[in-house]
């Protein structure tokens, strides 16, 4: 109607507001041998943060949707470990090593009175990052398969397809287990090589690429998509989540067939392993190993470079990111598992068909007059 | 030399320039940091309507609760505790129009501005009216208190007496003559421009309904009966023209301002709003289902406006139908017949013109795609239910006055306010007609005429009063509760009768077809909380023994 509005904001600030505290206990060693030629640096932290500041959803009636103060703690514990190593080292030819691993454990220590949980992200219900006493930061939680009580999958007897739990769990843990690192550098007078690999394992992404991929069948991983097919579970009870038990209370095994494509595609009345599918069987590990910098560098020899009234000059060329594979993901599908639709922000293992990781080139000039 | 002049006089430039800075890094000069009251009442009136716009937020479920509409998603009462539109309302309620309200109220106060002051008090009591209404004990002393992280509920009545207080405190103000405001209204308040006369005609009908609503349980409001004496001998209600509802234009940017109704079903994916067939039975005098149609024989005018047939009469439906007479078609409540879930985008009848702006009928048939402007008003208070209240009162409590001219007046009131919202919306529509409103008169006069006794004659008041109230179901809600009437489909004898064959193409039955319904829950009488509270606020809000089909009622709901 041409006429402006204002109201009241509806999250409230806390008056008493207080910063946050990191307290750190870190002890290391710093070690070299043989004239440098074994170099060792080891580093273990301990860190804990407090009155971390957050939101905290408000009851409607209090008039307001959160309330930010401070509330929580969060402990970080681990190591980070270098080695240098010069195995070859003689006036023309330099052959170093540099191998660095870190482990880090994350965990909530403690959230407001009465808080369970905070969802710090995920665009959807589910699957959503959230903070958890107890649980690592950010852990992913989201649908998950009903099962027995020794961990077997339920299978509806009726569709001969998995069946979804009520409520929700835990799915997976974006922190990786642990990173290491390995950069090897040769030096033949003035040419310089060095290629790095890095492995991380653990970690887990929620990918509705995959999904999407399993669920067309346009990958190989599907080729073979003639014959019945019956997946590994035990009869269960759609409604009260219970296993169906034979004359002798035992387990009954599943022998319902299904065709190849309902296990990646159904029209939304039970979970596949892909398109409408649970989040618990969407979501895989990350553990990926990659190639991922090779650098090759020419340092102009000084007589031509004092030609050029240059006290130093160096042509590299940089390849970035040339190789990944990742084991626990679909063999065809080339996934690279860091993808990650919130890029670098607190939420991370979720990959809502983002764009892809890049293999980059560079071409350096370095000049000092 | 030349190096040295050029240091010295880039130095100075950069030492000028800052020195000349006085933003300070902490300040954001584009940050509000005075409140605009103007814009303030502007958006609590807003938020106010939202609220409880028809076809919005619960609204869009509680149509199907007095059976004006049917809903696929909500069939047969099943708003539960998690579902969204439930908890909409309430948040809406709580953390948009309540606290705004609030807060005019403190800042009009304090500056002596009896305007605002009376604005936000109207709207305050409105909106905790409806809450209480629908949800019983809510949070009211401390809702929207700094400090207070779980608010407690408090008792119904006790509400509603302190809603009482509030209100004439609001009349006080719209009569106080000798306040400064020095607040500026005028364009900024969207209901009556700042006009204290209408206000305080608003004032007085809101007052009236919380009597009426309460009368049952008179005893527990303090002062019942003198305050209904003094207010009915004022005699300063809204009239024709005067309606407390909230405007809606075509507009589409920069911010959408059609009917929030509209947009969700003319635009939307999916049609899920279907017209109730035990309503359409009243507005067409049918018996098919409704055996004891207290309007047997009886064609409404209003129908076109009510709502457009996108079929013929003797046209195919998309898929097999479940309720079908002539060009009507739509699902029923509780069906069994596995017809409800076909997709009948092309050919169900749906909402029209008066509801949300649509399309009126002509009787043509044809989709609704691409027609309709979303111009119809949110309802808030209207002018059509003062009569209809008052001949409520003449009825139960015997006050003085004539409830068959109130009944006429009521009707009247309400043709007339299809016709102005019809012409709003579309000026090429055409009005309801002298003749057409003659003709309804004497059929329903003449039915009030013969109905024996008190009980019978408020079946046709309150009958046509629902009529009235079509989409505006919190107000039919409460009227269905207090009233018993109109008698809705109970789904006793477990079956439904549809008058054309359940086919595709449009096959007219010599008897209506019998089918079965399913159990039909008993009514309602009360909503559940919604999860958005019991879970932050479990110790004092949760459904721990609320029963709401059986004993859990709002306290002015006496049996």
């Amino acid at each position: 109607m041409g006429q402006g509005m204002m109201e009241l904001p509806t999250v409230l600030y806390d008056p008493e507001l207080e910063p946050e505290f990191t307290t750190e206990f870190e002890a290391g060693v710093d070690f070299k041998f043989f004239e440098s030629r074994i170099g060792l640096d080891f580093t273990y932290y301990n860190r804990i943060s407090e009155n971390q500041i957050g939101a905290k959803t408000s009851a409607p009636s209090t008039g307001y949707s959160s309330f930010v103060t401070n509330f929580g703690s969060i402990s970080n514990k681990g190591f980070e470990l270098g080695l240098d190593l010069y195995p070859i080292v003689t006036n023309d030819f330099t052959w170093s090593m540099y191998l660095v691993y870190t482990k880090n454990k994350s965990e909530i220590t403690e959230l407001a009175d009465g808080v369970d949980e905070i969802v710090i992200g995920g665009d959807f219900s589910a699957p959503q990052a959230v903070l958890i006493k107890g649980q690592p930061y950010g852990v992913l939680k989201g649908e998950k398969l009903a099962r027995t009580k020794d961990g077997i999958p339920l299978v509806d007897p009726s569709t001969g397809m998995y069946i979804n739990d009520k409520e929700m769990g835990i799915i997976g843990d974006p922190n990786p287990e642990f990173k290491t690192a390995l950069t090897n550098t040769l030096k033949y007078k003035d040419l310089a090589l060095s290629f790095m690999f890095d492995y991380q394992k653990g970690g887990c992404v929620y990918s509705s690429y995959l999904t999407d991929l399993l669920g067309r069948g346009v990958t190989k991983d599907t080729e073979n998509r003639l014959g019945t097919r019956v997946i590994k579970g035990v009869y269960g009870d759609a409604n009260t989540l219970e296993p169906i038990l034979d004359a002798d209370d035992n387990y009954i095994w599943n022998t319902t067939v299904i065709a190849e494509a309902d296990l990646w595609f159904s029209d939304g009345t039970y979970s596949t392993f892909a398109i409408n599918s649970c989040d618990e069987v969407a979501t895989y590990d990350a553990t990926v190993w990659r190639l991922r910098e090779v650098t090759l560098a020419y340092n102009l020899p000084k007589k031509f470079a004092n030609k050029l009234r240059l006290s130093n000059a160096e042509i590299s060329v940089v390849g970035r990111n040339l190789w990944y594979f990742a084991p626990n993901v679909p063999k065809y599908t080339n996934y690279d598992p860091v993808v990650n639709t919130f890029g670098n922000t607190n939420v991370q293992g979720i990959d809502y068909t983002g764009a892809p990781s890049t293999r980059r080139f560079a071409f350096n000039l370095s000049l000092t007059f | 030399m030349k190096n040295k002049i050029l240091y010295l006089f880039g130095t100075g430039i950069i030492a000028l320039a800052l020195t000349s800075c006085d933003l300070d890094i902490n300040k954001d000069p584009y940050a509000v940091t005075d409140l605009d009251m103007a814009q303030l009442l502007t958006a609590t009136e807003y938020e106010v309507a939202a609220t409880f716009s028809e076809g919005y937020y619960i609204n869009t479920h509680l149509a199907s609760y007095v059976q004006h509409t049917t809903s696929r998603e909500v069939d047969n009462y099943s708003l539960i505790p998690g579902y969204s539109t439930l908890g909409n309302t309430w948040n809406q309620a709580y953390r948009y129009a309540i606290k705004n309200c609030d807060e005019i109220i403190k800042l009009s106060d304090e500056a002596d501005d009896a305007i605002y002051a009376g604005i936000g008090r109207v709207l305050r009591v409105y909106t905790y009216m409806n809450m209480v209404d629908l949800w019983g004990d809510i949070p009211y002393s401390e809702a929207n208190v700094a400090g207070i992280e779980t608010p407690k509920a408090d008792d119904s009545k006790d509400i509603y007496n302190d809603l009482l207080v509030v209100i004439n405190k609001a009349i006080a103000n719209f009569k106080d003559g000798e306040a400064e405001n020095p607040f500026a209204i005028g364009a900024n308040d969207l209901f009556y421009q700042g006009d204290e006369a209408k206000w305080l005609k608003a004032a007085n009908t809101l007052k009236l309904k919380l009597l009426v609503q309460s009368r049952k349980a008179k005893a527990d409001i303090t002062n019942w009966q003198n305050e209904l004496n003094a207010l009915l001998a004022e005699n300063n209600f809204i009239g024709n023209g005067e309606d407390l509802q909230f405007p809606h234009s075509a507009t589409k940017t920069p911010s959408d301002e059609r009917k929030f109704g509209f947009v969700d079903e003319y635009e939307g994916g999916q049609k899920s709003v279907w017209i109730n067939p035990w309503f359409y039975e009243v507005l067409n005098g049918k018996t098919y289902n409704f055996k004891q149609n207290p309007l047997v024989g009886i064609v409404d005018p209003r129908i076109p406006y009510y709502y457009y047939n996108q079929a013929t009469a003797a046209g195919d439906a998309t898929n097999v139908t479940d309720y079908r007479d002539g060009a009507f078609i739509s699902i029923f409540m509780g069906s069994n017949s596995g017809q409800t879930s076909n997709s009948q985008e092309n050919s169900m009848t749906c909402i029209g013109i008066y509801p949300v702006g649509g399309k009126f009928d002509t009787g043509t048939g044809g989709v609704i795609a691409g027609s309709g402007n979303g111009i119809a008003p949110d309802r808030m208070l209207q002018a059509y239910s003062v009569p209809f209240m008052k001949a409520e009162l003449v009825l139960t409590e015997g006050i003085a006055g004539d409830a068959k001219q109130l009944l006429e007046d009521g009707i009247k009131a309400s043709i007339y306010h299809v016709n102005a919202v019809a012409k709003a919306s579309d000026p090429t529509v055409p009005a309801i007609g002298d003749a057409a409103i003659n003709s309804l008169l004497l059929g329903v006069l003449s039915a009030y005429d013969a109905a024996a006794t008190n009980a019978k004659k408020l079946e046709i008041v309150m009958t046509e009063k629902w009529i009235a109230n079509f989409f505006n179901s919190v107000e039919a809600y409460s009227d269905i509760r207090r009233t018993g009437y109109p008698v809705l489909f109970n789904g006793a004898d477990r079956k439904i009768y549809t008058p054309y064959d359940q086919t595709k193409e449009a096959n007219a039955l010599a008897e209506p077809l019998e089918y079965a319904s399913s159990a039909i829950l008993k009514y309602p009488r009360i909503m559940w909380y919604p999860e958005s509270e019991t879970q932050l606020n479990n110790a004092n809000i949760n459904n721990k023994g609320r029963v709401v089909s059986d004993y859990t009622n709002v306290f002015w709901d006496v049996q």
